[in-house]
């Protein structure tokens, strides 16, 4: 009788290591999801801004209606597209025509003297930041997770119980300066 | 005025406790009341078991003021090195002071000590970094843990309390078997894992929301730098209203100067983010007609207790 309570005894350890595993991995990918809701809320701020940048930098320069339509288009691209993967190529786009547009009104200083502008401005590097930082959250958390489900004994299982690597977020290119970066606010 | 450099200070401070003819006068004197306690103790025994004492009564009597005087002229080597090392950087030095108590951790243990505080290397008024010890048990049992704290006031209170520490795992293990709380507080669950993992972050009950409103995720990168800056090292923030101390468990040492500027810089994002987040809600506060400080319960100054 004695092996046999033995083997019960070890099934009963390995099933409560288990169990205590898939907790921990049940908040793991909640932290991830959650990380993900503040990069989104973050993005959904960066859009809302854009329509108000267009209309402060259009009373100065109408006649620049194709990079105020390559913006509309491009925050719809974005706004189109799900998961953080499928987000990153148009979000680094978007950033890169947000750029544009904040350059193109730095050249007009009736425009860059105006007290809605410069708010605009402040409000737009405020976001970045927000953005820049909850994107590294959402990163890091990523990063425990899957570097948890890829690990020895848990990658056995965690396929089984419904747990995928979640996907990075990586809006701007190696190469490519943070809108943060190139928002200059006193 | 050249960087000063510790050991010059220690060997001047070394040669001149030998070249004083008080030490060595002292020395003699300790000499001279050793051998006469040796005598006393040898009052019973035979001559030359008498000798014998009288003479280690001497030694030990002689050795006794020698190693005092020595260790007093390591304390002052260490004072007089601070202290110029700091009017180097055109900072106020001063080698003691009292504790400050108004953080739960900081008014934590049976015992506290501080000493050597520096301050003046900030713009903002009333910031202060010194050494703090925390001294739990007596005799035998005294375990004595010191700190390197930077300490300040905000404008307006932030929060009633925020606590951020390394996790001990039997506090938290007692803190499961026994569910009482204790001087921890309530443990707050923010979306950074990495945080989590890194720190034991805790508030009054029911003020969670609170936390995270303040943790932001920019504020969370920011202690997340400072974790990665400072690997191993068990550091520690406390808000309470209006006041805040930073920790990290180090001592100061005359030989290491180079750390406090490196906290200082690696604490200064923490302190100019909560410094204008206080700012900030000063500012509302004004606007709303509110008032400074009005809302929570801290609302005076700090001073050392």
């Amino acid at each position: 009788m004695t092996p046999l309570y033995v083997v019960l005894a070890l099934f009963a350890l390995a099933g409560l290591l288990v169990a205590a595993s898939y907790n921990r991995l049940v908040r793991l990918r909640n932290k991830v999801a959650e990380g993900w809701r503040d990069v989104d809320v973050q993005l959904q701020r960066r859009h809302d801004l854009i329509p108000r940048l267009v209309e402060t930098v259009r009373g100065y320069s109408a006649h620049e209606s194709t990079i105020f339509g390559e913006l509309a288009r491009l925050r719809g691209k974005a706004e189109e597209a799900n998961g953080a993967t499928a987000k990153s190529a148009p979000e680094a786009e978007l950033a890169g025509a947000l750029g544009d547009t904040i350059a193109l009104a730095e050249s007009y200083p009736g425009l860059r003297a105006t007290e809605n502008y410069l708010a605009l401005q402040k409000e737009i590097a405020n976001t970045e930041d927000e953005l820049a930082a909850a994107r590294l959250i959402y990163n890091g958390n990523v990063r425990i997770y899957n570097t948890r489900i890829q690990s020895f004994p848990v990658l056995i299982y965690a396929d089984l119980l419904g747990f995928e690597p979640a996907e990075y977020f990586q809006p701007s290119g190696p190469d490519r300066e943070p809108l943060s970066t190139a928002l200059a606010v006193d | 005025m050249s960087e000063p450099d510790y050991r010059e200070v220690k060997v001047e401070e070394e040669r001149r406790l030998l070249h004083s003819v008080v030490y060595w006068d002292l020395a003699a004197f300790g000499a001279l009341v050793g051998a006469g306690l040796g005598f006393l103790y040898g009052l019973g025994e035979g001559s030359r078991q008498r000798a014998f004492d009288v003479f280690a009564g001497m030694v030990i009597g002689a050795l006794v003021v020698f190693a005092s005087g020595w260790a007093k002229a390591q304390f002052r080597a260490r004072e007089r090195f601070f202290a110029r090392w700091a009017a180097k950087r055109q900072w106020a030095y001063e080698p003691s002071g009292e504790p400050f108590e108004d953080t739960p951790f900081l008014s934590s243990g049976d015992e506290r000590r501080a000493s050597d505080f520096f301050s003046g290397f900030w713009t903002v008024p009333g910031v202060v970094l010194y050494q703090h010890k925390r001294i739990i048990g007596s005799g035998r049992s005294e375990q004595v843990s010191t700190f390197i704290v930077l300490h300040f006031s905000l404008d307006r209170p932030l929060i009633d309390l925020l606590q951020m520490g390394p996790h001990s795992r039997s506090a938290e293990l007692e803190e499961k078997l026994t569910g009482q709380r204790g001087e921890i507080g309530e443990r707050v669950d923010l979306e950074s894992t990495e945080l989590m993992q890194c720190y034991r972050i805790s508030g009054p009950r029911e003020q969670e929301d609170e936390v995270a409103k303040l943790l932001t995720p920019s504020a969370i990168v920011k202690i997340l730098d400072f974790h990665r800056s400072l690997p191993g090292a068990n550091s520690y923030f406390e808000i309470q209203g209006m006041r805040v101390a930073f920790l990290v468990e180090k001592p100061l040492s005359p030989k290491r100067p180079e750390l406090i500027e490196k906290l200082l810089e690696l604490w200064e994002p923490l302190a100019t983010w909560l410094i204008d987040e206080a700012a900030a809600a000063n500012a509302r506060a004004i606007s709303s007609g509110e008032g400074t400080g009005a809302g929570l319960t801290e609302t005076s100054e700090s001073e050392p207790s």
